[in-house]
């Protein structure tokens, strides 16, 4: 009976976070827009050299970040999805860092 | 048995997580083919500048071009999601038709990717010309594989939907291919940045 109240629960809360409207899917595809305006931007400005590196990392993070919380619905879902998809991701950069060592070796 | 989901209107399998268990099922796949493209990124990045004696990346790629394509994608993951919304919302032909113009909007990245491939590869790139060549082709061809995959998944939809349009009743099933597509373009978010706007920069 407990767990049918937990269950319950959970859902109850999954259901309260769910309110995102066209208009907010619409402007977050406004947003992504601009921002890809701006990594062009960075990229071919004169005098935006020293911001490149950093401006482009920073760009593409919001990009991915607004994609998966607002599109993939990861802002309103349960957050058991979030360190589901989070665990790839802390692979996939794991990765990443050990090919950095095995080619400094 | 089954029990009302966050959307008030599709059925899930009971779980003690209160998440529709395709999509937990999907999230996990999802997670993996995050590592399964790391892998293809790192091996891009390890033999970096080994061009042999081909076309270097700062020779062959057309930024403009391919900033256009990455727009295109980026507007279809919009398009999707606004399906998937009209799907959830019970608008059956509203959801058709975003699912309908995301299918097109893929088929238009897949031309302007194979426009990229035919102009590299009469340039002197190929798999087996350089490192640089390998590890392009292979690292941008599985994302258009995987392009491919999608728009076929959204034509497939459109077929069930053929008549009676995409409601609440196939919600769940838009979702979950909505869940891909955006996945494909978070992908292309990462590799447009790494591979391409990188270089150019550089």
């Amino acid at each position: 009976m407990a767990k049918i109240q937990d269950r319950t629960a959970t859902q109850a809360k999954v259901v309260e976070r769910s309110h995102p409207t066209a208009k907010t899917f619409v402007g977050v595809g406004l947003v992504l827009f601009a921002l890809t305006a701006a990594e062009f931007g960075i990229v071919y400005l004169e005098g935006m050299q020293p911001l490149v590196l950093a401006g482009l990392a920073i760009f593409s993070v919001l990009k991915f970040i607004l994609v998966v919380g607002y599109f993939m619905h990861l802002r309103w879902d349960s957050k058991l999805l979030t360190w589901v998809f989070a665990v790839g991701m802390v692979l996939a950069v794991a990765i990443a860092i050990a090919q950095r060592y095995v080619n400094l070796a | 048995m089954s029990l009302e989901t966050a959307h008030g209107h599709e059925h899930a399998e009971v779980t003690n997580t209160g998440i529709d268990n395709r999509k937990l099922g999907f999230w996990l796949f999802l997670s993996s083919e995050t590592i399964f493209f790391a892998c293809l990124l790192v091996g891009y990045l390890v033999y970096h500048g080994q061009n042999g004696s081909g076309p270097t990346p700062a020779e062959l790629f057309e930024i403009p071009l391919t900033s256009i394509s990455t727009f295109v994608l980026l507007m279809s993951s919009l398009s999707v999601v606004l399906g998937v919304f009209s799907a959830q919302q019970g608008h059956a032909k509203a959801a058709r038709g975003w699912v309908a113009a995301t299918a097109l909007m893929g088929l238009v990245f897949l031309g302007f990717q194979a426009y990229e491939f035919t102009h590299f590869y009469h340039e002197g790139l190929t798999l087996s010309s350089s490192l640089f060549g390998t590890t392009f082709y292979v690292l941008t061809g599985f994302h258009g594989a995987h392009v491919a995959v999608g728009v076929i998944w959204l034509l497939s939809l459109l077929f069930h939907g053929r008549k009676g349009g995409l409601g609440q009743d196939k919600a769940g099933d838009v979702e979950i291919a909505g869940l891909y597509w955006h996945f494909v373009d978070i992908v292309w978010i990462v590799l447009f940045t790494v591979v391409y706007l990188l270089e150019a920069a550089m």
